[in-house]
């Protein structure tokens, strides 16, 4: 069923943010990654892979499959919302990913840590935002909105689209 | 080629990702809506829009708000007449329904006509309804607590009848939007059984509010403990375990697991409510003893309902309202405990007074300030999106230092405020007042930063 793929990715994508925030802390006691150390080189790793993730595969599914559907069902005004968001996760997604793969070839010096960690901090807000509109509002109702059948179909198409992805 | 899995923490999934590939094009224009969806279930063409006009929520929370500090304030002036309150027309009365309309109704109806419909994808009610409702809550609010302050009992019985056109206009919409929502979670009873419970409170008020103009009622004091089961336990307290199911798993990110202890908590609940206010109409002790005991029962399932959803919780770090809203969920069975005591003759005489202080200060306004200092900026946020302007995180509306001061503020008000009519110590009273109105003040600063941030956003967003 193509709401839990989503639900599940929603919980993996948390998962790194936790893990980001336990590691580095907030504000002024934020800690830099090291790229140096193995377990923060793997952390990076990992975000660059959701992010990755989620600007390839998880935001154009939901546009291109889920959000007509839904808009067929007179939820322009969430979809709306949702696609703005988007919007300004695959802005904030592309500055990240350079710069973490830059951190995992060179490094972080001071400027370009404060520049990673200021739209990390903005890119988790606004990810747990988006989160907990698509959860309540969408995801956790999908099966009583589209039809398990529907859920069904758009499962398989999300995983051939995933399928297709090379690795 | 997996690039990375997860199968640990509470959560026990796995989860496999591929790289994203290189070559996928990227949607940068919102596609309309294209094909009809086959064998959907639901069809709710029309609902455009689920939410409703800024300013219709912030008018009910900018009400609650300010009466909250107007509430602090209330104290500060009348503290004397706080020790040894028993109930009756005054100024103590008339500041708990300062508390208790002002802040808590206010809330409620701000809630219910912005948060249900989102709830239950619905679309919102009318505006004109929102106005109507508004303009009598304040309205009949003001009435009646200038009618309690003067003992002027025309003003209580015309505040008294504005009041209950604001209930019946909110009533109605919550029960066509719950009617309507086809959904059979605990949430719809909790907020369906607290219809019907201010149904009976508004009644009773009405009985009351005559009777000091009328007389002939033999048991005003009895009736007015029914009325403040029902409207305190009743409304606000189903209403507050109801929203619990929504707000709490959506502000942790969690799931709304533990079903079962929310309809142990509501069948309790409702039984504790009934048999509290059938004991308290009848005078009878036994009555008001086993719902105490039942209530406690309810609210020690609904905490641990609560628990469980913060257990299996998506993300680990919890937000600053969970300081308050974990408080709230101490004082609830705690509140419980004290009013056993009462129906067991167990005590200090001025026990009474003090049950009434921690029901609302302790338990319901420091849950609502914790769901409040979350829900303005979350509605902030979706609000300026609904106006165009680019994604923001609600974490960029808030002010945390706002939120801290108030936070110890009210703390410290609710300990010398609770110490202080426990001894009957007016002094302490007075102090806690002042604290708590200094962190009253500080949530006003807080709500205007949120707007004043909000609309900065909206002015930098190019159209």
């Amino acid at each position: 069923m193509v709401d839990h793929m989503l639900h599940d990715e929603h919980v993996a994508s948390l998962d790194i943010i936790n893990r980001l925030e336990v590691r580095i802390g907030n504000g002024k006691w934020a800690k830099r990654l090291d790229s140096t150390v193995p377990a923060d080189r793997h952390l990076l790793e990992q975000l660059v892979s959701m992010m990755n993730s989620e600007v390839h595969h998880h935001l154009p599914f939901e546009e291109k499959e889920l959000f007509p559907k839904l808009d067929e069902l007179g939820f322009e005004d969430i979809t709306g919302m949702l696609f703005d968001e988007h919007e300004a996760i695959r802005s904030l997604a592309k500055a990240i990913i350079l710069a973490a793969n830059d951190a995992l070839a060179n490094g972080f010096n001071e400027d370009k840590w404060s520049k990673f960690f200021d739209n990390l901090a903005e890119m988790i807000g606004i990810i747990i935002f988006h989160i907990q509109k698509e959860e309540m509002g969408v995801i956790s109702r999908l099966e009583m909105l589209l039809g398990a059948e529907t859920c069904h179909e758009m499962a398989v198409v999300y995983r051939s689209l995933i399928s297709k992805a090379p690795t | 080629m997996p690039i990375f899995s997860i199968a640990e923490g509470h959560w026990s999934i796995r989860v496999v990702r591929t790289a994203a590939p290189p070559s996928m094009p990227r949607t940068t224009k919102r596609q309309p809506p294209a094909r009809a969806v086959p064998g959907s279930a639901v069809k709710l063409g029309g609902a455009t829009q689920r939410l409703l006009p800024e300013l219709v929520p912030l008018r009910f929370f900018g009400v609650a708000v300010f009466a909250h500090a107007a509430t602090w304030a209330g104290i500060l002036l009348f503290a004397e007449a706080f020790p040894g309150f028993h109930g009756g027309i005054g100024p103590a009365l008339a500041v708990l329904h300062v508390a208790v309309l002002g802040v808590l109704l206010a809330s409620a109806m701000g809630a219910s006509f912005q948060m249900l419909p989102v709830a239950f994808a619905l679309p919102p009610p009318p505006k004109w309804i929102c106005d109507a409702a508004f303009v009598l809550l304040v309205g009949g609010g003001a009435g009646l607590v200038l009618g309690f302050s003067l003992t002027e009992p025309l003003l209580i019985i015309g505040g008294g009848a504005l009041l209950g056109g604001a209930v019946a206009f909110h009533l109605a919409t919550v029960a066509r939007l719950v009617w309507r929502s086809g959904d059979h979670s605990p949430f719809r009873w909790h907020i369906a059984a607290a219809l019907l419970a201010i149904v009976a409170a508004v009644t009773l008020a009405i009985g009351l509010a005559l009777d000091f103009r009328l007389g002939g009622l033999e048991n005003h004091q009895g009736v007015a403990l029914t009325h403040f089961i029902l409207a305190g336990f009743g409304f606000m307290g189903l209403f507050v375990m109801g929203f619990s199911q929504i707000l709490v798993p959506m502000f942790a990110v969690a799931e709304p697991v533990g079903e079962n202890w929310a309809w142990a908590a509501f069948g309790l609940a409702v039984l504790a409510i009934a048999g509290s206010a059938a004991g308290a109409l009848a005078d009878a002790s036994p009555l008001l003893t086993a719902g105490a005991v039942t209530g406690f029962c309810a609210a020690l399932c609904h905490v641990r309902q609560m628990t469980l959803i913060l257990k299996g919780r998506m993300r680990t770090r919890l937000g600053q309202e969970f300081v308050l809203i974990k408080t709230a969920w101490i004082v609830f069975p705690l509140s419980l405990g004290i009013s056993l005591m009462i129906s067991l003759d167990i005590g200090p005489d001025t026990l009474p007074v003090f049950f009434f202080f921690i029901v609302i200060f302790g338990w319901y306004l420091t849950f609502l300030f914790g769901v409040l200092q979350r829900i303005l900026p979350f509605l902030a946020s979706m609000h300026a999106a609904r106006l165009g302007a680019k994604a923001l995180s609600p974490a960029k509306l808030t002010s945390p230092d706002r939120l801290t001061i108030h936070q110890w503020c009210h703390f410290v008000a609710l300990s010398l405020v609770g110490a202080g009519l426990l001894l009957g110590n007016v002094a302490l009273i007075r102090l806690g007042a002042l604290a708590g109105m200094v962190g009253a003040i500080s949530f006003i600063v807080f709500g205007f930063e949120v707007l004043k941030r909000t609309r900065a956003h909206l002015a930098g967003t190019p159209t």
